[in-house]
């Protein structure tokens, strides 16, 4: 969602500011040309009432500043604020033309200047264009001396590694940056490593973990005024409340999370990401005019996002949505069309692995291709460190392909019934439970044979090999228990 | 009624008991141990083939009942099979069991929703005297067992034995058998 935050909002946008404030805001332009590091402190300000009016002011008047102080060290705070000035208003180009600049300017200073949020600013910019791989390359460059720097290459590097596919990876990374946020005292970035750590908990199927680590950064959000990330962290407890079951308790939270959009600076995706959410709710309610209605909202929120961040992974994300309600409500076509002419060279993986679920529904006529694109969509996802995902979307190709292949569905969903209760995921098993009862019994294996000596010892006759051929590893071997590298 | 064809069962169904075992309860294939001795060689380069990589850690059991329990072959020979248990931090055990066929899952085995694993690859030995029954951690009820040894089977002979012919060789044999 919007980038972790660095520093507590000025309160609501609506908000009355204080006198001090309120005489910054108001200083004449000469009072500020005298006055440069007011004139920075009223930049920020600007920045932190986040507006799309302040942005705008404040990218003018840094302009004028930087035509007017060359001293480095007032440069390279003025790059710095541009950088993220540019990135508010989605201008890469204005953000990459800074980030050169101050590349340039630490290059030209012999290292007095700290390069890590430059190159942080970059794997933003790289993430924010769907460049992944680049955003972890840029991150791996860094070497933060501040830990805020520190908290936020670990949050930017989960975002990325989720992005990819990483999910262990991802999860890692977020902790790492929730350890050094708890040990330094950082709120803002402590709220927003819980908020990524409990999103990829509820990937893996740990849901308890996953509402603590919500939780949590709820609380934190709230005691901190962190309020830049507080709608992530209530439609993700929205996203648990519908896993586990609880429609009415997700209708609530997503209406806390539309207030705490209200009360902040927005991104232009915010709403984006609350829409995803909602469109999701319709669709487990069983309310198809209102998944229609969804998908019709998603696919403008995507045309709108992509005025200003075409290659945001949240466009594709929303297209996908989009087709995921239009199948749901049974307008296959619809979903056909949702799906075409999107670049999906930038979505992030569980969008492609949705994207692929809903192709494989509406798009393929034949049974066995429909089994063989199930099962490596499941397997995407298992190998990605993400069970429960894989589970979810067996019993949806399950259900989907219920009204033509019935035999197909019951293997799918006995897969899905299976599986859920290895793990303890009950909600998942029952609801895939009545179309697993249409498999009839196992396919029974060749018996062996029990031969019991005359002191009672019981002998097992295994049966001639052949019920099983033998079968290739296609996935990369577990770590080695006993290489702590590997293991920790 | 368990699918024979499966290799994992329900997790309610895995163990007869977690945490702080009965020590009363007998020494049983299957048993996961804490802080046990488990290696395996060598440490890690070419040069140094006898020396060890390993420590203290989780362990499961292998050994039959009859070669481990006592008044039967486990009062002769004190040695037991063991491997090594590891925590499945990146979740890619498979659910249904195809793939990784060295690993049997061990699910919620220390808290709620870790996920861990008993390890084929790397079996050893160990005395009995460091399995401590204060230290037993898990238990595996009567169809966790009956899984563990058809996983076991599987991963030594690639020959997958039916559920039922497991359960009519091991009869009587669980602790647990007809307390039902």
């Amino acid at each position: 969602m919007s980038p972790e935050g660095s520093a507590a909002a000025a309160g609501s946008i609506d908000e009355p500011p204080s006198a001090g404030v309120a005489s910054l805001l108001s200083a004449s332009v000469e009072h500020l040309q005298r006055e440069p590091v007011l004139w920075l402190q009223r930049l920020n300000l600007l920045l932190d009432r986040g507006r799309d009016a302040d942005i705008a002011q404040a990218q003018a008047e840094l302009r004028l500043m930087l035509g007017q102080f060359a001293g480095e060290g007032l440069r390279w705070q003025l790059l710095t604020l541009g950088c993220e000035l540019a990135l508010r208003a989605n201008d890469y180009i204005g953000a990459q033309a800074h980030i050169e600049e101050l590349t340039a300017l630490h290059d030209a200073s012999a290292g007095s200047f700290d390069l890590t949020p430059v190159l942080i600013f970059q794997a933003r910019v790289s993430w924010e264009r769907g460049s992944y791989g680049a955003a972890l390359d840029d991150l791996s460059k860094t070497n933060p001396l501040r830990p805020d720097d520190a908290c936020r290459v670990a949050n930017w590097r989960a975002r990325s590694l989720a992005a990819l596919g990483d999910i262990a990876g991802a999860l890692q990374a977020s902790e790492s940056g929730r350890r050094t946020a708890d040990q330094f005292d950082l709120q803002g970035g402590l709220a927003y490593s819980l908020a990524l750590s409990g999103q990829y908990e509820l990937y893996r199927g740990n849901m308890i973990r996953g509402r603590r680590h919500l939780d949590r950064a709820l609380h934190v959000s709230g005691e901190a005024q962190e309020l830049r990330v507080r709608p992530q962290i209530l439609t993700t407890l929205a996203e648990v409340d519908l896993i586990e079951g609880r429609l009415e308790d997700a209708r609530n939270r997503m209406s806390e999370a539309l207030h705490a959009l209200a009360a902040r600076p927005r991104r232009i995706w915010d709403s984006a990401y609350w829409s995803l959410t909602q469109a999701r709710i319709h669709r487990r309610s069983l309310d198809w005019d209102a998944a229609c209605s969804a998908a019709r909202t998603l696919a403008y929120e995507a045309g709108f996002v992509s005025t200003k961040a075409p290659r945001h992974p949240v466009v594709s994300a929303l297209h996908a949505e989009a087709a995921t309600c239009w199948m749901a409500a049974g307008y296959e076509h619809q979903a056909s069309l949702a799906l075409a002419e999107v670049d999906w060279s930038r979505s992030d993986w569980v969008t492609l692995l949705q994207r692929d679920l809903v192709l494989t529904v509406v798009s393929t006529e034949d049974p066995e291709v429909y089994a063989s694109r199930a099962d490596s969509i499941l397997q995407r996802a298992i190998q990605g460190g993400a069970p429960y995902v894989a589970v979810e979307m067996a019993f949806e190709l399950a259900v989907r392909a219920n009204r033509r292949w019935s035999w197909l569905a019951a293997d799918l969903a006995s897969w899905t019934y299976s599986a859920a209760e290895s793990r303890g995921w009950k909600r998942v098993s029952r609801a895939a439970a009545p179309i697993a009862a249409g498999r009839g019994g196992p396919v029974e294996e060749t018996r062996g044979s029990i031969v019991r000596d005359s002191r009672g010892v019981s002998t097992l006759f295994a049966p001639p090999r052949g019920q099983r051929p033998a079968r290739g590893e296609s996935a990369p071997p577990l770590p080695d228990p006993f290489d702590r590298e590997a293991t920790s | 009624v368990i699918d024979p064809n499966l290799w994992f069962p329900p997790l309610d169904r895995l163990y007869a008991a977690r945490g702080a075992v009965d020590q009363k309860r007998v020494l049983f294939q299957g048993d996961v141990f804490d802080d046990v001795p488990c290696y395996r060689y060598p440490d890690g380069g070419k040069e140094d083939l006898v020396a060890p990589r390993g420590g203290r850690g989780k362990i499961m059991v292998l050994g039959h009942p009859c070669e481990i329990s006592s008044g039967e072959k486990g009062d002769v020979s004190p040695w037991r099979l063991v491997c090594p248990v590891a925590e499945d931090r990146a979740r890619r055990i498979p659910l249904d069991g195809e793939g990784h066929w060295y690993a049997f899952p061990l699910p919620d085995l220390v808290e709620r929703e870790d996920v861990w694993y008993a390890d084929f690859r790397f079996l050893s030995t160990v005395h009995s005297e460091n399995l401590v029954l204060a230290k037993r951690t898990a238990s595996l009820s009567e169809v966790g067992w009956i899984a563990v040894q058809r996983r076991l089977a599987h991963f030594l002979t690639r020959v997958a034995i039916h559920w039922l012919d497991l359960a009519d060789a091991g009869v009587a044999l669980h602790p647990d058998a007809g307390a039902a």
